[in-house]
């Protein structure tokens, strides 16, 4: 239950956060033709070019296998941003928040006999830190290159059966702090760029269902961010 | 206002990074539940409850793992149930606790961890640590139950047979099961339990069982369990010869010792009574107290209770061997017949002759007689009741007509219901009433002049005669020691010969007087190697039925860390009561052993065990003496003393190993108690006349009298002892008192003889009269009447043939006879005074018997048992001490 609390709770501020940002920047913004970009000023800055309000969401895959023995799974995520209006708005303030649910399963083997155990290690981490972006802001490709701090708020549940018989579930959650760093390249379409990002994260995760291992994962991901404002 | 923003989102990220939390199912619950550990290396339970489950741990590693949910043990009460202060928790490898769902878990107690006996709290947490609610107790046994012994071991399936089960620490027994070795069909017994720890078990083994080997199984009510493999053989092979079962009868309402003969008899075989019309459900009944005498001869005991009725007797060999006697054994009703007396218990061989038999429990008796002549031949007769008899007394008819003179004659009475007894002896002799001739007995371990001699019973069937103190050939050499050889029912010396008493004299005596009251000999006076003495001491034979019961065995097994307990084997145990200083009878000394407890140890007893010998308390005692066999399989009679414990203990654990035991063995039947002081003589006496005569008013009373003999110079004054029976049986005396007048003439080396009624038919009933007769100085007889209260009035009557002194005298048949001593010195011939039939007291004239003794003896010493005389020791020919005995029939 908690756990379906805890998804439930993610799932909304994803599906209501993005839709209701772009509906909102869809009004303010100018349509960017990506076949004649417009013309710079001086100060770097064009009415015709990408908003400075950045607005995203992603979904990809957590590969935690580097790290721990958890599984591959799906991870989505948003991100906020704001591109400062100086370097020719390259640098970037983005907040991001992510979740992905990474396991495992095991055969456990005792003495008097097999035991199935299972474990899921839901993961939802909140980063911040700056973007900066290689070519300059009138580029319809860029690369892009972040890195900060991570919250991770870590949720781990326990498992298992044995000759049929279902173990109760235990869970143990803590929070713990890391960091990020990722590369990624995006191409400008329609009020925004589509984007692939490759990220490293890592944190401790001293748990005892998990052991004491960390939350690093590498997790590429594909996503839209807007350009607004 | 910065600052204090950048404050409060630091420390809200650092108490976010620190937060954790490890949350489970909720609280578990355990069931209520009462364990008990039973001792075992390992043992196994089970705890229902809900919410019980292990939880991942590591799974995020290369080496996951379960963490099951924890069973702690926290000690309460120690074992006699007493709460304990605070220990710490005693929690139980995760390895040890099994899963089995969230409604069971399982776990597995160790000896490895050292539980404490008493009542532990089951702690069982989930790995959240969330304590499960709820109440589990496990309590921890001392010792685990242990079942040894099966007793017997082996049983004939023609029959269904109790069996014992020894074990410890059972508790509360629900189930008892056998399980054939080879097929696994396991058969409930019916049992109870028994013991003053419960711990012997009486189960039924049903007849008709298949032949086989079967592991006995005894399931405690706190669901523990032990096994005895391979503890029970059921067998069929009838091939044991059983010829006899002695005595063939038992009252229902008393035991009966019984001795079984036959044949191939193997160490220890067990036998039982089955009725001869058994019942389905009829249970064969276990003589007790199987000893192996012999692979010819048993002894045992029928218990008392047996239905009356008659049973075949079974014994079965430990190899399985059957043997079966049908029809062998009568219980009766009523109580058998005793025969108290038969008078007279001479008689003369020139036709029938009647008697009286006096005793009790007569009902429509028959009589026989097995008559042994002298050169062996036996001879069974059968006698004729007269009419007009009761209960107590009755006449017979006997047809001793023909009878070689010295023939014995042992005299069955037979009740309707058929039981009998076996009364001992009547001696046959031609009309002139002459002694027969002397046979010649075994040696005495020691030559002894001027022994103390005397007859005693142990039992009414267990006879015995004392030789006491004396000297190697002068009073300077006086003895200590004393010796006693048993007595058959025809007056025959056992074939074992003399054997040493364990207590000796304390100090050496000879010339000493001696007299016999109930199961009492008293020595008076004598010389203790340095002058005549005024000492008297008395000694009690010792009653078997006074011994401790070993009435309980427990066990344990025996720690292999340190050398303790037995092995496999048949083991011997006996204990026997040390009486306090202040005993009336036996002060600081020791009873009889009990009967024989005979534990037989499998092989398949891993170890060892201690045993622990549980007996009833003996009144008066002030410590228990035990004794066992020094190695297993030895005979039973081998055992040594293992120990000695101080009274209130009435139970002893054996924890010495198989080996060497340095102590002495138990008392033999026919021992002594020790010899107790009692009042001295006013005068010391050596070579004195002692005699004892009943009081002819105070039936209670007996008067102990020492005549004449030496201190210095020849006495003529006389003393008396008065002696008060109890009902008890036991004796208490007063002081020596000086006697009246004094007999004739001052002499030593002189016999007094008491004849009564028993000794002499014409003396009337209730009458008794006290002889001196003639000794150094004089050879003159004084006779006096016992009077009320004991006092003597003598008079003169016919005297001794001269020289007659240090002679040994006795009065029986009518007669006074006196052998040997003569002339001051050793002597063959023997004569006789005939007391008159006519005028008792008087004596009719002395006469020469005869007969002659085999060796000339002065200071000879006799004694009488039934119908026998028994001449022992003395100074042979040259003066040397002779070790020899002689016997021959009234």
């Amino acid at each position: 239950m908690k756990r379906a609390a805890f998804a439930g709770t993610l799932w909304l501020s994803l599906s209501l956060g993005p839709g209701a940002l772009a509906q909102e920047s869809a009004q303010a913004s100018a349509t960017f033709d990506t076949a004649n970009p417009p013309e710079a000023t001086a100060d770097g800055d064009s009415d015709a070019l990408p908003g400075a309000l950045v607005i995203g969401g992603e979904v990809g895959a957590i590969f935690p296998q580097p790290f721990s023995e958890l599984g591959t799974h799906v991870a989505f995520g948003i991100e906020l941003g704001y591109r400062l209006p100086f370097a020719g708005q390259r640098i970037e303030i983005m907040g991001a928040a992510a979740f992905s649910p990474p396991g495992n399963s095991t055969t456990i083997e005792r003495a008097e006999g097999e035991y199935e155990a299972e474990i899921d290690q839901q993961m939802l981490f909140f980063s911040l830190g700056p973007r900066f972006r290689v070519m300059e802001r009138a580029s319809p490709w860029n690369v892009t290159i972040a890195a900060g701090g991570r919250l991770f708020l870590l949720r781990t549940y326990s498992n298992g059966s044995r000759g049929g018989e279902e173990f109760a579930e235990f869970t143990e959650q803590s929070t713990q702090i890391g960091f990020f760093v990722a590369l990624g390249g995006e191409y400008v379409l329609g009020p925004g760029a589509i984007f692939l990002d490759v990220d490293l994260g890592w944190s401790k995760l001293p748990h005892e269902i998990t052991g004491d291992v960390s939350t690093g994962n590498i997790t590429p991901t594909l996503g839209y961010r807007f350009f607004l404002l | 206002m910065r600052r204090i923003t950048l404050l409060v989102l630091i420390a809200m990220l650092v108490t976010l990074s620190c937060s954790h939390a490890l949350e489970g199912p909720g609280e578990p619950s355990v069931e209520q539940k009462a364990l008990t550990y039973c001792g075992a290396d390992t043992q196994s339970f089970v705890i229902q409850g809900s919410g019980l489950s292990p939880m991942v741990v590591e799974g995020a590693t290369d080496d996951p793992r379960l963490e099951m949910p924890q069973v702690c043990l926290l000690r309460v009460k120690d074992a006699d149930g007493n709460p304990v202060p605070p220990e710490p928790e005693i929690c139980l490898a995760d390895e040890d606790v099994e899963w089995v769902s969230q409604n069971e878990i399982r776990f597995t107690a160790t000896s490895s961890l050292g539980l404490s006996p008493g009542e532990y709290e089951v702690v069982v947490k989930n790995p959240d640590g969330t304590k499960a609610k709820g109440t589990v107790t496990l309590i921890v046994l001392s010792d685990g139950p242990l079942v040894f012994w099966a007793d017997p071991s082996v049983v004939y399936n023609g029959i269904s047979t109790q069996i014992t089960v020894y074990g410890a620490n059972l508790g509360v027994v629900n189930q008892v099961l056998l399980i054939n070795s080879d097929t696994g069909e396991e058969i409930p017994l019916d049992f109870t339990q028994a013991g003053t720890k419960q711990n012997r078990i009486q189960a039924v083994v049903p007849q008709g069982l298949a032949v086989g080997t079967y592991h006995i199984r005894v399931t405690s009510e706190n669901g523990c369990a032990a096994d005895l493999l391979r503890g029970l053989k059921i067998t069929d092979t009838i091939g044991l010869t059983v010829t006899t079962i002695d005595p063939s009868f038992g009252w229902a309402d008393g035991p009966t010792p019984v001795t079984i003969t036959g044949a191939g008899f193997q160490q220890v075989p067990r036998a039982y009574l089955n009725p001869d019309q058994p019942a389905p459900d009829t249970v064969a009944s276990s003589i007790e107290s199987v000893a192996f005498a012999s692979d010819a001869r048993l002894t045992g005991v029928v218990p008392q209770g047996l239905p009356p009725g008659l049973y075949d007797l079974i014994v079965v060999n430990p190899d399985g061997n059957v043997g079966l006697l049908e029809n062998a054994f009568t219980v009766t009703a009523e109580p058998p017949p005793v025969v108290n007396n038969i008078s007279p218990n001479y008689l003369d061989n020139d036709g029938d002759k009647t008697v009286t038999i006096e005793g009790e429990n007569f009902r429509d008796p028959t009589v026989s007689m097995v008559c042994r002549a002298p050169d062996g031949t036996e001879t069974t007769l059968t006698g004729t009741v007269l009419p007009g008899g009761t209960g107590t007394s009755f006449q017979a008819t006997l047809p001793v007509g023909g009878l070689t003179q010295g023939t014995v004659c042992v005299v069955r009475v037979t009740n309707s219901d058929g039981s009998y007894f076996d009364y001992s002896a009547i001696g046959i002799s031609n009309p002139a009433s002459n002694l027969n001739d002397f046979s010649t007995g075994p040696t005495l371990i020691t030559a002894r002049r001027a022994p103390s001699v005397a007859a005693g019973r142990a039992t009414s069937a267990a006879r015995y005669v004392y030789a006491i103190g004396g000297d190697d050939g002068s009073a300077a050499g006086a003895l200590s020691s004393v010796e006693t050889v048993a007595i058959d029912i025809f007056g025959e010396p056992s074939a074992v010969g003399w054997f040493e008493q364990p207590v000796a004299l304390p100090e050496a005596r000879t010339m000493a007087g001696i007299a016999r009251v109930g199961r009492y000999l008293y020595l008076v006076g004598g010389n203790d190697g340095t002058g005549a003495t005024a000492s008297v001491r008395r000694a009690q034979v010792l009653d078997p039925l006074a011994a401790p019961k070993i009435v309980d065995v427990a066990a344990r097994k025996g720690d292999p860390a340190v050398t303790e307990g037995i092995g496999a084997g048949v083991w011997y145990y006996r204990v026997s009561a040390v009486m306090a200083d202040d005993d009336p009878s036996n002060p600081g000394g020791e009873t009889l052993p009990s009967e024989p407890l005979v534990v037989n140890l499998a092989q398949e007893i891993e170890g060892t065990l201690v045993l622990t010998l549980i007996w009833e308390p003996i009144a008066g005692a002030k410590a228990y003496r035990i004794y066992r066999s020094p190695t297993g399989d030895l005979p039973v009679g081998s055992e040594l003393r293992l120990a000695e414990v101080a009274e209130p203990a009435t139970s002893y654990e054996d924890v010495a190993p198989p080996g060497p035991i340095s102590g002495p063995p138990p008392l033999p039947l026919g021992a002594t108690g020790v010899w107790m002081g009692l009042p001295d003589l006013g005068t010391a006496r050596e070579a004195a006349g002692v005699a004892v005569a009943r009081d002819p008013v105070a039936a209670d009373q007996w008067h102990l009298y020492a005549i004449g003999g030496r201190d210095g110079g020849d006495l003529a004054t006389w003393e008396r002892l008065t002696i008060t029976v109890a009902a008890d049986g036991s004796h208490g005396v007063g002081t020596w008192a000086a006697g009246g007048a004094n007999i004739s003439a001052a002499r030593a080396e002189l016999s007094a003889f008491s004849v009564s009624h028993a000794e002499a038919a014409q003396v009337p009933a209730g009458t008794t009269y006290v002889y001196a007769g003639g000794g150094t100085g004089s050879n003159n007889v004084d006779v006096a009447e016992v009077a009320a209260g004991g006092d003597l009035v003598w008079s003169a009557v016919d005297a001794m043939p001269p020289g007659r002194a240090g002679y040994a005298g006795l009065a029986g048949a009518g007669f006074l006879f006196v052998f040997g001593g003569a002339q001051g010195g050793p002597s063959d011939s023997c004569a006789s005074g005939e007391i008159d039939p006519g005028a008792p007291p008087q004596i009719v004239n002395w006469n020469n018997e005869g007969v002659k003794l085999n060796v000339p003896r002065y200071f000879a010493g006799s004694a009488e048992e039934s119908a026998f005389i028994f001449v022992v020791g003395g100074a042979t020919s040259g003066g040397a001490p002779s070790a020899t005995m002689e016997r021959t029939v009234l």
